[in-house]
């Protein structure tokens, strides 16, 4: 079960990526601003390094089987 | 979509019934559009139900449905979001040709996950 940090990053990178605008940093910070969501610091960096070589829609598309493997590809990249 | 992880994003701030006008900060934080109508829709489906519950019906349907259905990036509790929402993100495409049509596949589509 992902940490309300890390569901607070998801929700922001789909937002994101639901009006093609490019994940980064910044613009998720923007996102768990706006409602006040306690995100510990690194969460956004993360999930912009991660998913900014990631097709996210993809990811979306390929639930079971694609789901394990981009995302343990994506963590240690 | 990004009317319920909005609406999801709201909640996780710890408000559990988040109002249109939330819904816009958060959007409006990033300069993305709101369309009221798909957003009062999303917020009256998910409105005074509890989204832990939610959720976990929305994992169990989701187990019988195929590639179709979408999922997010990380686990479980992410899923249902985008499951709700890609009803409305079809529904959305075919808004541009017929309103109608939307309506009635949202209802179909759309809520039915959540029946």
């Amino acid at each position: 079960m992902a940490s309300i940090s890390e569901l607070a990053c998801i929700y922001s990178a789909l937002i994101l990526h639901d009006d093609e605008v490019t994940v980064t940093e910044d613009k998720i910070n923007a996102l768990i601003k706006a409602p006040g969501v306690n995100v510990e610091p690194f969460w956004p960096g993360l999930f912009a390094k991660a998913l900014a070589n990631v097709n996210i829609g993809s990811l979306i598309c390929n639930v079971g089987a694609g789901g394990p493997a981009p995302a343990a590809g994506a963590a240690p990249a | 979509m990004r009317y319920v992880a909005s609406y999801l994003l709201a909640a996780l701030g710890g408000n559990a019934s988040p109002s249109a006008k939330d819904i816009k900060k958060i959007l409006d934080s990033v300069g993305i559009e709101a369309d009221d109508d798909r957003l009062n829709k999303v917020i009256s489906e998910l409105n005074g139900k509890n989204i832990e519950d939610v959720i976990a019906q929305g994992i169990g349907k989701l187990a019988s449905v195929p590639a179709g259905g979408a999922v997010a990036v990380s686990a479980a509790p992410g899923s249902a979001a985008p499951a709700a929402g890609s009803a409305p993100a079809a529904a959305e495409e075919k808004k541009d040709e017929k309103k109608e049509e939307s309506e009635e596949s949202d209802d179909d589509m759309g809520f039915g996950l959540f029946d």
